[in-house]
């Protein structure tokens, strides 16, 4: 690799110097005249692509946080001086608009521009699209932060393991649908749910998957009605399931059609209280945006995966990103900076940029001394000497089972309109 | 990028230093990269040292990072943060790992980094990233710049 002679390397400028020295002209003042001494390709940056809801139609006011977060661990292991010998890493970031097929055409151009793996997309939608029409085919690593439906989870479960490039640090909707029926039940005690959930890869799945989880608790729906994302009007199926007198609603869907969805349930008539059960998608300040009136949500109630988990690990990182963007942490930014920090250590892990390498080399950072948020210069060190590491995350210890998914603890939501927060608990 | 301010002053522009072979100017232009204003507003001196690196040894920055107070290679400079502005990096005749270490008022390290570069004449630019480190965030509650401090008054005059 590097056996090409010197002066191949040589800019023009300094080949001339190094002529001159040769010529004996300037022997002993050619320090001014020295060329490179490595092959560029040995210093190029690493390239990562990061496909992100940046504008459109949900997701927009978190993607520039999950991308915040990707950025932290990049400054960390550039900090450390990169990978593969002293290479750079570069995040190149592309807007998927909240959108599947831009998401998919994004990833592609990422890859296009050099790429080596992708982060991201944040909804299932975009996730799946990216991984069947561009990282699955060309066997390229991709590794969402976000994504819960479990559609990815049998994407990875209808390939054999060779073919498998998806992975996870947000945990499967197989767990979070549990977590929705105990808060339903336990918490917001509800005796006659309904719910309510946008028709795609990530209500659908959840929705089947919740309602088993009832059934399994001895409770029937009262009603589950499906609605398109973005329809122009919910008149329709508010008023199929207003039909069904429900207590509660869980509600499945994103935070701009959720602020439909409650305006309009707000002013039909008569009245109707219900307490609201949410998911991961809504636990985020963009719901009180979209809902426009906080007392439309005070009392809304949901689940996430605990992504502030009480953890050493979480601690430092979070401690990383106050020190360098002023900010507390915001949901899921743990898990989109332990999707990077370990895409990068399991690069360096692999000794390559090579698809096939890096994903094998992600079930390698498993076991071994720890490696946690904040340290992972060490963690290259230790990679460095031939030892195995053991990455335990800002979001958990991110271990990949076959399928790319991580296991997670929950947490319960409320959001309150006398504090205008919301709060949170450990789901037991 | 976080800090664009930030990175302008902390570039080392590099005034070209000629070794008396026209059009081979001798400056190594490096350009530091802080998180933020803030955190160049709470450094007080950067220790640069220089490691040399063969084709061999390019992972050697985590090794350096990892180990408490390097004080091999050589230190080329213990500069004012706000002197880092004129400050030009000597070529040090190859590859190098290049550590720096931001210290506070009280010489607590609160910032760390290096790069692995091929330095020669007429190369572009070396870019370094500085990471937080374990102190840094205890320094910044403990004493955090006053109200209204900013990069212009307190290196507006300098260098």
């Amino acid at each position: 690799m590097y056996s090409r002679p010197v002066l191949a390397y040589l800019s023009p400028l300094a080949r001339a110097c190094t002529l001159l020295g040769v010529a004996g002209l300037l022997a002993t003042a050619a320090p001014g005249c020295r060329g490179p001494t490595l092959p560029s390709e040995a210093i190029e940056p690493v390239i990562l692509g990061a496909v992100l809801p940046l504008t459109g139609g949900g997701l927009e006011g978190d993607g520039p946080f999950y991308r915040d977060a990707m950025l932290l661990a990049v400054r960390e292991i550039n900090a450390a001086g990169g990978v593969l010998g002293g290479r750079r890493i570069e995040l190149i970031v592309g807007d998927s608009e909240d959108n599947p097929v831009t998401a998919a055409a994004e990833a592609q151009r990422l890859i296009d521009a050099g790429a080596v793996a992708i982060l991201g997309d944040a909804s299932s939608s975009g996730s799946i699209r990216i991984y069947e029409d561009v990282t699955g085919p060309m066997r390229i690593p991709q590794i969402s932060c976000t994504s819960t439906s479990t559609s990815l989870t049998n994407a990875n479960r209808d390939l054999p393991a060779a073919d498998r490039f998806f992975f996870r640090t947000a945990p499967p909707d197989q767990l979070q649908a549990t977590a929705v029926v105990q808060v339903a039940t336990d918490v917001a005690t509800c005796t006659s749910p309904a719910l309510l959930y946008q028709n795609d890869e990530y209500g659908g799945p959840l929705h089947d998957l919740i309602e088993q989880a009832f059934a399994g608790r001895g409770t029937t729906l009262v009603a589950s009605v499906p609605f398109e994302p973005g329809a122009s009007s919910f008149t329709t199926e508010i008023g199929m399931v207003r039909a069904a007198m429900p207590d509660c609603i869980v509600l499945l869907t994103y935070p701009p059609d959720a602020g439909d969805i409650l305006r309009a349930w707000d002013l039909a008539t008569p009245a109707m209280p219900v307490t609201w059960v949410g998911t991961d998608a809504l636990y985020t300040s963009t719901l009180v945006r979209e809902a426009g009136n906080m007392s439309l949500i005070d009392g809304f109630v949901g689940t996430a995966p605990s992504t502030t988990p009480m953890l050493s690990e979480f601690t430092d990182f979070e401690d990383r990103l106050r020190s360098v963007y002023g900010t507390n942490a915001q949901p899921f930014q743990s898990n989109c900076y332990d999707a990077a920090a370990i895409l990068m250590l399991a690069i360096a892990q692999a000794g390559s940029t090579d698809g096939e390498a890096i994903r094998d080399a992600l079930y390698l950072l498993q076991s071994g001394t720890e490696v946690s948020p904040g340290a992972l210069a060490e963690g290259l060190a230790r990679i460095q000497d031939d030892r195995t590491i053991n990455y335990e995350g800002a979001s958990g210890s991110v271990d990949f089972d076959e399928f790319g998914d991580v296991v997670s603890a929950y947490v319960v939501w409320e959001y309150s309109a006398s504090t205008m927060s919301f709060s949170e608990t450990e789901l037991r | 990028m976080i800090c664009a301010f930030a990175n302008r002053l902390l570039t080392i522009a590099g005034a070209a230093v000629a070794f008396g072979l026209a059009g081979c100017a001798n400056a190594i232009p490096l350009e530091i990269d802080f998180p933020n204003e803030t955190a160049v507003l709470i450094s007080s001196n950067a220790d640069i040292r220089l490691f040399p690196v063969t084709e061999g040894d390019l992972d050697r920055c985590s090794t350096l990072l990892t180990t408490p107070s390097s004080t091999g290679g050589t230190l080329v400079g213990s500069i004012p943060i706000c002197d880092l502005r004129s400050y030009t990096l000597p070529d040090p005749g190859g590859p190098v790992a290049i550590l720096v270490r931001v210290l506070d008022d009280t010489n607590s390290e609160i910032l760390a980094g290096c790069a692995i570069a091929d330095v020669y004449p007429g190369r572009g630019v070396v870019h370094l990233e500085l990471f937080p480190t374990d102190d840094y965030l205890e320094r910044l509650e403990r004493d955090p710049p006053v109200s209204g401090a900013s990069l212009e008054v307190r290196c507006g005059g300098s260098s």
